[in-house]
């Protein structure tokens, strides 16, 4: 058994968990002796019903009892963090030049295979924020998307958090072009990637805060092949703003 | 009939959209205009088909007939995807 804190969207996390590659998995994002704003540890059904979606989604491949416990911990943690105006998102959200940009869709549509695109072009200019399941925090003034330690299997992730500046929904296609979306798709959008709590209060709380993502930051449709023009494409239609 | 409490409604602008917890089996969004949000709010009380058609004609200037039909297709459209206790 360990116990540990981490630091997530600038709010000190307490966790208990049962094995030491847990703990050393959150490497980064160690904090020590805080007020922890909540406390999680999974239980044995937690684990188990993480089990039963990994297999729903997996078949039959296997997976260790500590990346379930991993898993299961951060949906505990995704759950709680709606009530701090935060909610997790599943995408690989970049930042360049101090504006991030997150790009979502359904696993295996190639998320981070594009974001790969923007660091093999901009190099150094590119920051990873979170390169799988990153947390937005609703500030009063502003958006801001965070690093935690539920980055991806390529571990891609940086202890930061960044003004989110655009989202777009990735679709794999043989050209490279950018849509800009209605609000109203965006909300729909968003919705299909964004975690959901079983709890019909934090659902509204969730969609509040979608409402807000989907007024205040501009939404696109992403078409993209694996050249490296797509991450022009996508760049300057994302960073120079309108393209309506 | 009632709506299962694992469904939320939210108003976004004009409209009023509906989504499932994550325990429901509807992973989707309903969105609808205002009649049909209306007969939703009428089925998060227990409730049939014939008490929502009275209170639409307390509140809508329409005939019977085209109220029932509206009623009739929510109520399919909720039954549809598993939200509606029966």
């Amino acid at each position: 058994m360990v116990d540990f804190q981490i630091r997530l969207t600038e709010m000190p996390v307490g966790i208990t968990a049962e094995y030491k590659e847990t703990e050393l998995a959150c490497k980064g994002y160690f904090c020590e002796g805080e007020k922890e704003a909540f406390h999680v540890s999974a239980t044995e059904e937690d684990i188990n019903k993480e089990k039963e979606y990994f297999l729903e989604r997996n078949g039959r491949a296997k997976i260790s009892l500590w990346q379930l416990e991993r898993s299961a911990l951060y949906r505990l943690i995704a759950e709680e963090m709606i009530d701090y105006d935060r909610v997790l998102i599943h995408g690989s959200a970049l930042a360049i030049d101090g504006n991030a940009y997150l790009f979502i869709a359904p696993s295996g549509t190639g998320k981070s295979t594009h974001t790969a695109l923007w660091r093999k072009v901009f190099g150094e200019r590119i920051v990873m924020v979170n390169d799988d399941k990153p947390l937005v925090r609703m500030d009063q003034d502003e958006i801001l998307i965070y690093g935690t330690p539920w980055d991806g299997k390529h571990r891609l992730s940086n202890n930061i958090g960044v003004p989110l500046k655009g989202i777009a929904r990735v679709y794999r296609s043989e050209d490279n072009r950018v849509v800009r979306l209605s609000k109203e798709e965006a909300m729909t959008r968003l919705l299909e990637q964004t975690y959901r709590s079983e709890k019909p209060l934090r659902v509204v709380k969730t969609l509040e805060m979608l409402k807000r993502i989907s007024d205040e930051i501009p939404f696109y449709a992403l078409y993209c092949n694996m050249e490296e023009e797509a991450a022009y494409t996508a760049y300057e239609a994302m960073t120079k703003g309108e393209t309506r | 009939m009632k709506l299962k409490s694992e469904y939320v409604t939210y108003p976004v602008d004009d409209k009023e959209i509906m989504v499932g917890t994550g325990t429901s089996s509807f992973k989707g969004l309903v969105k609808m205009n205002a009649s049909a949000a209306y007969i939703i709010s009428c089925l998060k009380e227990e409730t049939d088909e014939e008490s929502i058609i009275n209170k639409m004609l307390e509140k809508y200037d329409a005939e019977r007939d085209v109220i029932a039909k509206d009623v009739a297709h929510v109520v399919e459209t909720l039954r549809s995807i598993g939200a509606l206790d029966e």
